[in-house]
């Protein structure tokens, strides 16, 4: 104390260059001493943490367990005899109603059926839904999706209601979540977040409703034609996608007025999905817009036209095989060589009279290891 | 002539005081965004099922592009790790660059490779090509290998873009371990933001004296070595505090060599790698940059803070030196190519904040550093020098130093904490104490002879001595 009582007792007398100093020097002992502190401390809160969900878990995973195993009984029978059963656990202390709602949602990720059925049964049996309920009025968003997640996984169909208002929460992620529980566990309309979408829908957000559209049971899919007119871009692209997942052909006229779309994005997708749903009838239409289409459109066309395969546009395909683009001659070349036969043949006559790097691509566009 | 002493000694102790001060403001305001963008990461991922992007077919193709270059006895385990990665719409290409060992053979004969036709489309000039295989074995039809003449990693990646078939490329070090998910993770922001992202990288972690088993890491222990605990440090630092505050202003210079993930079509817009700088991955991401500002398009850069990559660092003193003169010289090469970029508004936050950062801490910080020992040690034998003041501010800046580093172990033990062991744990504490005083000099020194083979024109990569994890 000898050694560093000076600092304090001279402090007001020392330069405000040292006293600055000084004071940096305290704030980050002071600091250090937090941290190592707050380390040690979290690190012990872990451990007991950690003890006290094995132990609960381990029980709790027991009687699950045996809830798996007991097949005889219907589902409402073995809702009420484990509901008894949990009822013995000591589920009013929060944190252990806690494990018992995490190891219930975890072993529903993983059966489907009767089983499934049975978890959320239990679920609801042991009012744990109230929590699910709670985190959705909760002001914390990320606790909103917490229980957004967990009514979705568990299906209860009863929380629909809650969820519409915030399918339209301006934060994206609870809104996507929001959307994507809303599609599963709606019976009525699921998809009319799509009349009020404003905000831009992500790659990443739909891939997580195509995900959700694509595996919900009990889904009446509508015809998705119908937003295609929205002037939410991403709105389009996304229906344009669930046009193209389950076939809906009758979106095909709607699909040629997209071709003059401002959204490049738009226009290839209604490209790729002429070419996808074969439309023959609609060639001419695609041929007219080559020559003034971009790069990227002039070969979604190319690929259009070898899906399509029609036999009616070789000859326009082979005109392509001259141009000085590799992107363009490489899809021309596989166009024709979706043509099957006839296809094969015009590539090979090709081959005869082709330039050594055009014989190179045909090579490598007739070797299955290149083009699976 | 004692007044003009006296004066420059005043002047001296405010100039290192102002300019410490300087830094430390700085070096705040870094852990703060940092705090705030790994925040906002780990909320916004905490629930995320990456299996949505694994199991879609709307998810985007991503090529992985592997040079090697005299790997031979690595490569089979090397290679299969990256096939084992999890993504579906993914094709590993492994560019030989002109290996004179048997890299190629090893390859050919473990997966039953034969030579196919391929076509290439020459976007970007490189060595020549002598021969593209695939497998004869279907369960490898991912795997494409290619050989070329030998041109460096910068030429054998432009090689690989040049074969990719998929929008997005994935460059990485042959010899880093990624996580299984290290796609997943790193696609994500492409899908998730609303600004087109050009490039993704994510934190990269040292390998050394970790488990690892058929090319995955089993378990992650601390290094063996002093030098290269102090190294796990450092990257803790340089990744959770300096790449993700960066991230957030959206204004990174860099994504690590060892793993990166880049629109391909950016890449090649602006002429892919540069193969005549050692610091070829700083100098991509300056023309990406630079690229999408002349196009008047708007982009995001980003960096994630999952631990996805793994990698052996030197342990010995002399590999060190050589990695540390090559980034060292990387960085000035690139700054240098760049200087146009120096307080540019036309470049915005690049040119004004970025780049002038890179210029003042990266380069020059060591060098005042090393000129303010050079004169401070002048002063001491001149007897100019107030010994208490100054020890006070050495305290301040030492203090500091540790309370930053203490900082980032905080940061990592509430994140991903990777390193799960209490004496692990200690030991880093113990590091963070030691660094500025054993291992701080060391970075001067590597500093300095950096710049000195810069202005000496040394061009070399310097050789890597690999032990193994």
């Amino acid at each position: 104390m000898n050694t560093i009582g000076p600092y304090f007792t001279n402090y007001n007398q020392f330069p405000e260059l040292i006293q600055s100093a000084l004071l940096v020097v305290g704030m980050c002992l002071i600091s250090l001493l937090f941290m190592y502190f707050y380390l040690v401390f979290k690190r012990v809160i872990r451990e007991i943490h950690t003890n006290f969900f094995t132990k609960w878990s381990v029980e709790v995973n027991q009687l699950l367990a045996e809830l798996l195993a007991d097949d005889d009984l219907s589902t409402k029978q073995c809702v009420e005899k484990y509901t008894q059963k949990f009822k013995k656990l000591p589920i009013k202390r929060e944190a252990i109603k806690l494990i018992v709602e995490g190891e219930i949602v975890r072993f529903h990720q993983q059966f489907i059926g009767k089983t499934a059925e049975v978890l959320s049964g239990l679920y609801v049996a042991l009012d744990l839904e109230k929590l699910a309920y709670k985190r959705l009025r909760d002001s914390n968003w990320e606790n909103q999706v917490h229980g957004i997640k967990i009514l979705a996984q568990l299906n209860i169909k009863q929380a629909a209601p809650k969820l519409v208002a915030l399918c339209d929460d301006e934060i994206a992620t609870l809104r996507m979540e929001a959307q994507a529980a809303f599609l599963k566990l709606s019976d009525q309309a699921p998809f009319r977040f799509l009349d009020r979408a404003r905000e831009h829908i992500l790659d990443w957000h739909q891939l997580v409703l195509l995900e959700v559209i694509t595996t919900a049971k009990d889904l009446s899919i509508p015809s998705f034609s119908q937003w295609l007119a929205s002037k939410n871009d991403t709105v389009v692209i996304l229906c344009l996608k669930l046009i193209r997942q389950y076939q809906q052909f009758e979106a095909i006229p709607n699909l040629l007025d997209l071709l003059d779309h401002a959204n490049e994005q738009v226009r290839l997708l209604a490209i790729e999905l002429l070419g996808q749903f074969e439309s023959y009838a609609h060639e001419e239409d695609l041929i007219q817009r080559y020559a003034t289409a971009s790069h990227t459109e002039k070969l979604a066309i190319l690929h259009a036209l070898g899906q399509i395969e029609s036999g009616k546009q070789l000859g326009f395909l082979k005109t392509q095989l001259v141009e000085d683009s590799y992107d363009i001659v490489f899809n021309a070349l596989l166009a024709i060589k979706k043509h099957g036969a006839v296809g094969e043949e015009l590539v090979e006559q090709v081959y005869e009279t082709a330039l050594p790097k055009n014989r190179q691509l045909i090579d490598h566009v007739s070797d299955h290891r290149l083009i699976p | 002539m004692n007044d003009v002493f006296s004066i420059l000694a005043t002047f001296y102790h405010s100039t290192i005081f102002y300019y410490a001060l300087f830094i430390m403001v700085g070096y705040f305001l870094f852990a703060l965004l940092s705090a705030i963008e790994m925040r906002n990461y780990l909320k916004k991922n905490a629930m995320v099922n990456y299996k949505t992007i694994l199991v879609s077919p709307h998810a985007p193709g991503v090529s992985i592009l592997a040079p090697a270059f005299n790997e031979a006895p690595s490569i089979i385990e090397n290679v299969h790790s990256l096939l084992s990665l999890h993504y579906n719409k993914a094709e590993v290409i492994v560019i030989n660059d002109g290996s004179t060992d048997k890299t190629l053979a090893n390859l050919i004969a473990h997966y039953d490779l034969e030579a196919v036709n391929f076509a290439l489309n020459q976007q970007l000039s490189t060595k020549p090509l002598r021969g593209v295989y695939k497998s004869k074995n279907l369960a490898y039809a991912k795997l494409t290998v290619v050989d070329k003449e030998n041109g460096g990693k910068a030429d054998a990646l432009n090689m690989g873009i040049n074969i990719s078939r998929f929008e997005l490329i994935l460059c990485i070090d042959a010899d880093c371990i990624l996580e299984h998910d290290a796609i997943l993770k790193l696609v994500k922001p492409f899908l998730d933001s609303s600004r087109p992202v050009i490039g993704v990288g994510g934190v990269v972690h040292i390998a050394n004296s970790c488990e690892v088993k058929n090319g995955h890491l089993v378990k992650v222990h601390l290094p063996k070595t002093f030098l290269a605990r102090f190294q796990v440090i450092e990257y803790i630092r340089a990744f959770l505090m300096g790449r993700m505050a960066w991230s957030r202003l959206n204004g990174l210079l860099i994504i690590s060599g060892a793993m990166g993930l880049f629109d391909k079509k950016v890449v090649i817009g602006c002429g892919g790698y540069n193969t005549q700088t050692v610091g070829e991955d700083m100098e991509l991401v300056l023309r990406m940059r630079k690229y999408m500002h002349k196009q008047k398009k708007p982009y995001r850069l980003i960096y994630i803070p999952d631990p996805l990559c793994w990698t052996e660092c030197p342990s010995d003193f002399s590999t060190l030196t050589r990695q540390r003169n090559r980034w060292t010289r990387g960085t000035m090469e690139c700054l240098t190519l760049h200087k146009d970029l120096f307080f540019n508004p036309r470049y915005g936050l690049l040119g004004l904040l970025s780049y002038p950062y890179w210029f003042f801490f990266e380069w020059l910080a060591p060098l005042i550093e090393i000129l303010g020992l050079c004169i401070f040690t002048y002063m001491a034998f001149a007897g100019f020098i107030n010994w208490a003041f100054f020890g006070i501010i050495l305290m301040m800046v030492y203090l500091y130093t540790v309370t930053l580093t203490t900082l980032t172990i905080l940061f990592e033990e509430f994140s991903y904490r990777k390193y799960t062991s209490g004496s692990d744990l200690l030991k880093l504490i113990g590091l963070a104490l030691l660094e500025p005083l054993v291992y701080h000099p060391m970075v001067l020194y590597f500093a300095i002879v950096g710049n000195i083979d810069f202005f000496r024109g040394k061009k070399s990569w310097g050789m890597m001595v690999r032990r193994g994890f």
